[in-house]
Order: C-alpha cells, then structure tokens, then sequence
C-alpha cells in the first residue's frame, strides 16, 4: 500500500518534474500554434477579400469623377486628361498593395509550411483569370495595371513558396520594393505613351545641361552607360555640351569654395590659372583633392584649420583653448587630420564643441540625396549675397563628427577615380619622402603632398623650423 | 523706375498670344511678361509707338495652341502662388517632394507634351517653367539604372557586349571607404 502510494507520489514527482523541466517549452509551443493558426486566417481572409475592396473602392471613386472638371484651361491631349487622377489613384492602390504585401511576406513563413498553400495560389491564379474578363463599367488601362500587378505579386509568391525559401520571398519583395515604388510614381503614365529621348538634337544643349544640372553625380554617370549618343555627351571631352555639363556641376557644387571663400580664394591663387578644362576626370578629382589642396599651409596662428570627415573645421580661435597643446593641433592641421582626430579618441563633448568650429560641409558624406561643400552659419564668405549657409547650428551639424568615426574618404565618387588617386598620393609620397626626411629645415621632417586640380600637378609644402613659416615645393 | 511705371500704367494692358495655328490667346500683361520672349520685345514696343489703346499682339509661330494653353495657364498660377525654387540636386524621384503639390500636378504629363513643353519654355524663355520640366525629365533619370533610363526613354542599347563591360567599368560608383 504505501510502496504503491510512494510509487503514485513519484509519478506525481516525475510529471511535476516534468512539468518544471518542459512546462515552458510547452506553453511556448501552444502560444505560437496558436498566434500562427489565427495569422494564418486572417491572412486567408486577406487573400480573398482584400484586394476586391480596393478595385471596388477605386472604382467608385473613379465613377464619381466620370470627368475632369472643365473649369482648367488644359484641355490638351485627350487621352492625357483621366491619367493624372486615375493614376493617382493606382499609385496609392499600389502602395496599399506593397503594403499588404509585406505583411503576407512576413506570415510567408508560417503559410509556407500549410496544405492551404497550394490552395492559396490556385485561388490566385483564378482571381487573376476572373480579372482578366474586362469589366463593362471599368476604364481598361485600370483594369490592366491591376492585372498586371497580381500576375506580378502572384509569379513572385509562387516563386519564393516554391523554392523554399520564405526568407527570399521576404528579400525579394523587401529589395525590389524600392525602385517598384519609383515606377509607381513616375513610369505609370509613361507605360501609356511612347517613351521619348530627351538627349536628341529636338532638344538644344542648354536643355540637355539643364536636365543634367538637377541630377546626383551618381546618377550623371549612369548615363554614358546608357548608349553611344548618351556616352559622347557626358564622357567625350571633345564634346562642347560635355565640358558644359561638367562645367554646370563643378560650379553647382563646388566653385563657392575657391570663389567666395578666402581660404579657397588663397589657394586659388596659388595654382594661377585662368583656364582650365571641364570634364568628368576634373570634376571627382576636384572632389577627391578639394580637402588637401584648399588647406595646404593652413597651420598657421593666423589660420589653423583641418578637415576631418571630408568636412573642414576652423580651429584658429579654438588654438589656445585645445587641451592638447596648440603645438600638436597646428603640426596636424593644414590637412585631413580624420585619422588623427579618431585616433586621439575624442569624447562625444568634444564632438559637439567642433560643430560650431565647421565651416564648410561636405554633402556627399551626410546623405546620398546631396552633393557637394556648403558654407555653414560659421563660414566667412566674401560674397554673402551669394552663399547661403545652409546648415545652422544645431542637428544636422551633430550627425557629422559622431556618426562615422573610422571613415577618412569620402562616400561617393568614381571607383575608378579614388583608386588612380590612392595610387598617385602613395606614389608621390614615398618619392618624396625621402627627400626631407633629413633636412632639419623641415618641421617634423614630414613633408606633405596634395594634387593641385586646375593645374593637373602634385605639389609639396611644409614648415620650416627656424621662422614657422609654409614652404611650398613644386613635387 | 521706368518697368515699375510700365507696370502700374498698364495693369489692365490685354496682350494677344498668337500660336503656331493662329489661335489668339488674349492674357494680361503680366502673364505676358513671365516670358522674357515677350518682355524684351515689348519693351522694343514701347520705345517705338505709343499707341496703348488696341491690344499689341505677339506671334508665336514655334508654339502649338494645345502647347500655349499649358504655359498660360503655368504662368497665371505662377503669379498666384510662386514656384519654390528646385534643390540641385534633386531630393526625389518623386515630384511633389520638390515642389508644390499644384506643380507636380502640371507636369504630371505625357512625354510628348511635356518635352513640346520644354521647347516652349526655352523658346520663350520663361525660367521657372523650364527648371519644373528639366527637373521632371531629370526624376525620371534620378535613381534609375542604365535597363532603366532606356526603358523609359525607349532607347536601344548600341554597345557591343565588351564596350558596355567597359563603360560600365570606368563609371563604377563607389560608395564606400
């Protein structure tokens, strides 16, 4: 009796014990079974109703809008004037969808596993036939950017079930989601109409500049690549709209700084030219070389100033202030000091003093929509009338000095281009170099080298012991 | 001195907009004058007679009527709410981002007329309507690929398979350090 009793009492043990070792697995497992059925369902709901809401929600409003008003003038073209809100109206039906469809992606996991699957795209497949019979009441172009969007969404949710992998499903949407995006926005109405060249002789080259003077440098160099015609006007330098088109850009995005700016203006000066030629070469390595060439001898007590992250920052007030002593500051300055500046470990409040010390902006390492230097509310500009700072003190300063504290070069430019120029700076200083490295004349026996773009030569300049004044030196 | 007192004098001044297909579109003076076109070649005007009373009619043989209608009714909007002036580089693809939401609505068009567009705003030289469509034409180029910019513009691809490879080569972006 009692053996049984303790036999009964250890099995009681055993499953309290198993209970406390499993009993969270279990609960676990139940939750999930239960969040995916019910996900599941809801999804399978979606699937079937979802989309005919949206068709009908755009179709009343489209029947309620059987027109255009006829109060505006533009009465051009006919078949232009039910595009624009029709295609509004795709658009958002679109972005709806993307939408939804992010969402049925991430349930994919859990439907990829179900006997519903199957189901799930045959149905598809039939909504899509069914779809294909043009409605009587129904505009045909909406009717065909519908079905053209299903048979889309519905190849790419075969594709990914399919191949068994519900986390490419997710990446394929995820990543196309971008540029499909664009299209909904831009190439809809051209889907309608024959597209255009806008780089032919119907157009003059003013135009053709025009257009280019709006576009990212990334995007300019996309089009060489586009055809023959396209690759004469943005790389051939004998090509008049060529050098006009770089020659836009260069000024767009780079000529306050040796026009407006002193410091630019001095060593402008020093290149003494008048003229020089405008092309693609001229343009990234202007880029590439802006930081060193503007600050050649900037180390001065008159003016000490060093670029860090592409952008330049003014430390002449701030020499005497420095906890590291001026001495170190100044044999530092007069160039990118990025990799001295991260290698001291500089604290976030030091960070944040250096904003208000900014004075010119590179664009191009803040955010890929932006290019080019801008003056900030610190620069002195000759011309004021001309050069707006563009960015206060204040957040968007914060974000240049903290974000990224290992990068030295800057984000964007041509590959080809910052590779001959890495290749160049290393070669020019390991010639020279060696040259300095034993007079006592020079400072630090560090000779320093930068690329002179207008005139197209590598230069030297450093600091001479006995007077603290800058030498330059042709390489 | 003297384009202010023109101004004020002929606030009322009707001026007669004749296009290619000798349809006359009568629209106030300082609709007109959007147009440096027109400007300038009124101000010859007025050197010359000074006869006020009957409306000075200007041809256009360059511009499509159903192409003047869109200018006009771009300039008259323009007097009302100013255009905001463009960020170079373009921020988006997407138009109403860079500009008002009546002038994204404008150039919401078909290529073809949007480029007779262009035609006639640098024909007439009217600055703000040739940055909207230039800035049009440039989003539909703006984050594209090379596929892509053919696409819409319907261009063919005439590299053999080695020029493109090279091409593509020497304009790699490099977006990293």
């Amino acid at each position: 009796m009692s053996s049984l009793l303790s036999s009964y009492i250890e099995d009681w043990e055993g499953f309290y014990h198993y209970l406390s070792e499993y009993g969270f697995h279990i609960t676990l497992w139940a939750v999930l079974s239960a969040v995916t059925i019910y996900r599941r369902e809801m999804s399978v709901n979606r699937f079937y109703h979802e989309d005919d809401e949206l068709v009908q929600d755009g179709q009343r409003e489209y029947n309620n809008n059987p027109e255009i008003p006829s109060s505006s003038p533009a009465s051009h073209s006919s078949a232009c004037l039910p595009t624009s809100p029709e295609s509004r109206r795709i658009s958002e039906l679109r972005d709806e969808e993307q939408e939804i469809e992010t969402e049925e992606l991430l349930e994919g996991a859990a439907m990829y596993s179900s006997p519903l699957k199957p189901m799930l795209n045959l149905a598809s497949l039939a909504s899509l036939w069914m779809d294909s019979f043009p409605g009587d009441d129904e505009e045909p172009s909406l009717k065909m950017m519908k079905t053209d969007m299903t048979a889309t969404d519905l190849l790419e949710r075969v594709g990914s079930y399919a191949s068994g992998e519900p986390i490419a499903a997710a990446i394929a949407v995820f990543c196309p989601a971008k540029r499909t995006k664009v299209v909904a926005g831009q190439a809809l109405p051209l889907a309608v109409d024959v597209g255009l060249d806008p780089f032919t002789k119907d157009l003059p080259p003013d135009v053709h500049v025009h257009i280019v003077s709006f576009l990212h440098p990334r995007d300019v160099v996309k089009l060489p690549c586009v055809s023959k015609k396209y690759r004469n006007i943005i790389d051939d330098p004998d090509n008049l709209t060529c050098s006009s088109v770089w020659q836009t850009l260069w000024k767009r995005d780079y000529e306050w700084i040796v026009k407006d700016w002193d410091i630019g203006r001095l060593a402008f000066q020093r290149s003494n030219v008048t003229q020089w030629a405008y092309n693609k070469d001229f343009y990234f390595r202007f880029g590439q070389a802006y930081l060193n060439y503007v600050l050649a001898g900037m180390n001065t007590h008159d003016h000490c100033l060093a670029g860090i992250h592409g952008n330049i920052y003014d430390l002449t007030s701030f020499l005497h202030i420095h906890p590291g002593s001026p001495d170190t500051l100044m044999v530092h300055s007069g160039r990118d000091a990025t990799a001295f500046f991260e290698d001291m470990g500089h604290s976030n409040g030091a960070r944040r003093m250096a904003m208000s010390l900014c004075v010119v902006v590179d664009k191009a390492t803040e955010n890929d929509e932006s290019f080019g230097l801008f003056p900030t509310a610190h620069t002195i500009v000759n011309d004021e009338s001309r050069i707006r700072p563009r960015l206060p003190d204040g957040a968007d300063n914060l974000l240049l000095l903290g974000r990224i504290h290992s990068r030295v070069n800057r984000t964007g430019t041509l590959l080809r281009i910052r590779k001959e120029f890495k290749a160049e700076t290393e070669h020019v200083q390991a010639r020279v170099a060696p040259r300095f490295a034993n007079d006592p004349t020079v400072l630090g026996r560090e000779v320093n080298t930068y690329f002179d773009p207008f005139t197209g030569q590598w230069r030297l300049w450093y600091t001479e012991t006995n007077t603290l004044t800058t030498i330059f030196v042709p390489a | 001195m003297d384009v202010e007192e023109n101004n004020n004098n002929n606030d009322n001044t009707i001026v007669k907009l004749i296009s290619r297909e000798g349809k006359a579109f009568p629209v106030p003076l300082a609709v007109a004058t959007m147009s440096e076109l027109i400007k300038s070649m009124k101000d010859d005007d007025e050197e010359d007679d000074d006869e006020d009373s009957k409306p000075t009619e200007v041809p256009l043989p360059n511009v499509k009527s159903e192409v003047l209608e869109k200018v006009i009714e771009f300039c008259q909007h323009h007097l009302e709410e100013p255009m905001s002036e463009i960020e170079k580089p373009l921020k988006s693809q997407n138009m109403a981002d860079v500009v008002q939401k009546w002038y994204a609505d404008f150039v919401d068009l078909e290529q073809v007329l949007l480029f007779e567009l262009i035609l006639a705003a640098n024909y007439m030289d009217i600055k703000p309507l040739l940055d909207l469509t230039c800035a049009t034409v440039a989003s539909m180029i703006k984050g594209k690929t090379p596929e892509e910019i053919r696409a819409t513009f319907n261009i063919t691809n005439d590299f053999s398979p080695e020029e493109e490879a090279q091409v593509r080569e020497e304009n790699k972006w490099c977006e990293e350090a």
